[in-house]
């Protein structure tokens, strides 16, 4: 019964040790000073970025990037293993459900296939909302703090 | 007698163990075959389960997770760029930068307040032109609203809870749950177990490229439905009008501005019987709703700032 229990804590200890590795699963986020959304950025961080967490708290989870540490939200994260599939070195040895192939599935070359198959769509109007819909951080920082906003 | 008795509780104390380990590696291990595969051992040990069906359960706890994840956030917004595509081939967007602007920063503040402050590449917000009272909120953060919706409200904590109701259906992923999900995982999941296979490569087969088109299509179709002619549950709008009274209470707007919505749509309904009347429950009785989940503190009032803002921006 001891070697049992010995057993069944050294592997959740194993897991919990492999679940501290995660993956930016946003197009782009910045690792930031404080957890807070208009905390100063520390570090630009992209999709598929591997990244270690140390913590988690309400919402927020604090990572380790080289030498820097920050906060990210829980959200921008993922368990999986993101793998980007332009890179063609890339080796998987993992069970499929562990992994995430950038780009696979609904992307861009099934967006463009959809788009030829389908008249009258106007992803030229997306393409132009996602243009100018841009704010910076900053800017609405200053419009949240003019506006006597939290 | 006493001492069999003992036995058994014991035994059985050993066993409700054993199925809270195998538990425990369902929950955490459920994608990782080798945690999958101990989780079985464990459960099998018990004798109430064989190795087949504690392999079965534990599957059955892996589809249940893998179903709730069933598109990541980078296919999440792909599906959304479709559905906006569908959508703005009807709705002309007002790509105005000051008014652009000034809807982003409202959205925005309400947005990096949710749970989910990111998406894939990022919250977009756009007024389209349409005289109707109508928004959408396609998956991945794609949220409209209409020129006719936005020339009846009053300020800009109106339109901040008008977004936040937005913002809320797209926290709440109630655009995606509109795809009928055993297909889409069907082939999501095929393409998966080959993805590996081919890794490092660009290109996809003419197969998966047809599957997967097929897919997103009837997934765009499924999601466009909605929005613009079914609508989502009415337990979904609940959901939505409550998650969007806790957004404007965090942003620091006054969460009231939402009965205020409801209140001018209760009131144009004889004007406009389309729209979003024709896609959400009674604004009466959402209202109703609200007041019943919503603990309200004492309204604010209109804000001089935000209100001057709202007026220059967008009327």
């Amino acid at each position: 019964m001891k070697m049992f229990l010995a057993t069944v804590v050294f592997l959740l200890s194993a897991h919990s040790l492999y679940a501290e590795e995660v993956w930016l699963q946003v197009k782009e986020s910045l690792v930031r000073t404080e957890p807070r959304f208009y905390a100063r950025g520390l570090a630009p961080v992209k999709y598929g970025d591997r990244l270690q967490a140390l913590s988690r708290d309400s919402g927020w989870i604090k990572v380790e990037l080289g030498k820097t540490q920050g906060y990210l939200p829980e959200s921008s994260i993922s368990p999986k293993r993101i793998v980007l599939s332009n890179l063609r070195a890339v080796s998987v040895e993992a069970d499929a459900a562990d992994v995430v192939l950038a780009g696979k599935g609904f992307g861009k070359e099934i967006e463009e296939q959809y788009r030829q198959s389908v008249s009258g769509l106007r992803f030229d109007l997306v393409n132009s909302v996602e243009r100018s819909s841009k704010v910076t951080p900053k800017e609405v920082a200053q419009f949240v703090s003019k506006g006597g906003l939290k | 007698m006493r001492q069999v008795c003992m036995c058994r509780k014991s035994f059985s104390r050993i066993n409700v163990f054993a199925f809270l380990i195998s538990g425990i590696f369902v929950v955490t291990g459920c994608t990782n075959p080798a945690f999958k595969q101990v989780g079985a051992s464990i459960l099998s040990s018990t004798g109430y389960v064989s190795s087949t069906a504690a392999e079965g359960l534990l599957g059955a706890g892996s589809n249940l997770v893998e179903s709730q994840r069933a598109l990541t956030a980078e296919q999440e917004y792909y599906l959304g760029r479709a559905v906006s595509a569908n959508l703005l081939a009807t709705y002309q967007p007002v790509l105005t930068s000051s008014t652009m602007q000034y809807v982003n920063k409202v959205g925005m503040a309400i947005a990096s307040v949710s749970d989910l402050p990111e998406t894939f590449g990022g919250y977009h917000f756009a007024l389209v032109e349409s005289d109707q009272i109508n928004a959408f909120a396609a998956p991945g953060g794609f949220i409209y609203v209409s020129t006719g919706f936005v020339r009846r409200l009053p300020d800009e904590d109106c339109l901040a809870a008008v977004l936040a109701h937005e913002v809320a259906h797209v926290n709440l992923k109630h655009g995606v749950s509109a795809i009928s999900n055993a297909k889409l995982l069907s082939s999501l999941g095929e393409f998966t177990k080959h993805g590996v296979s081919i890794a490092g490569s660009k290109v996809s087969t003419p197969a998966e490229l047809a599957s997967l088109t097929s897919a997103l299509t009837e997934s765009v179709s499924g999601v466009t439905d909605k929005l613009l002619r079914s609508g989502f549950d009415r337990s979904q709008e609940y959901q939505a009008d409550l998650y969007a009274a806790r957004l404007l209470e965090r942003a620091g707007y006054d969460p009231h501005a939402l009965v205020r919505v409801l209140t001018i749509l209760r009131d144009s309904q004889a004007d406009d019987a389309d729209g979003w009347y024709a896609t959400h429950p009674a604004p009466k009785k959402r209202i109703s709703e609200l007041e019943g989940d919503f603990d309200f503190a004492a309204s604010q009032g209109p804000h001089a700032e935000r209100t001057a803002r709202f007026k220059q921006a967008v009327k």
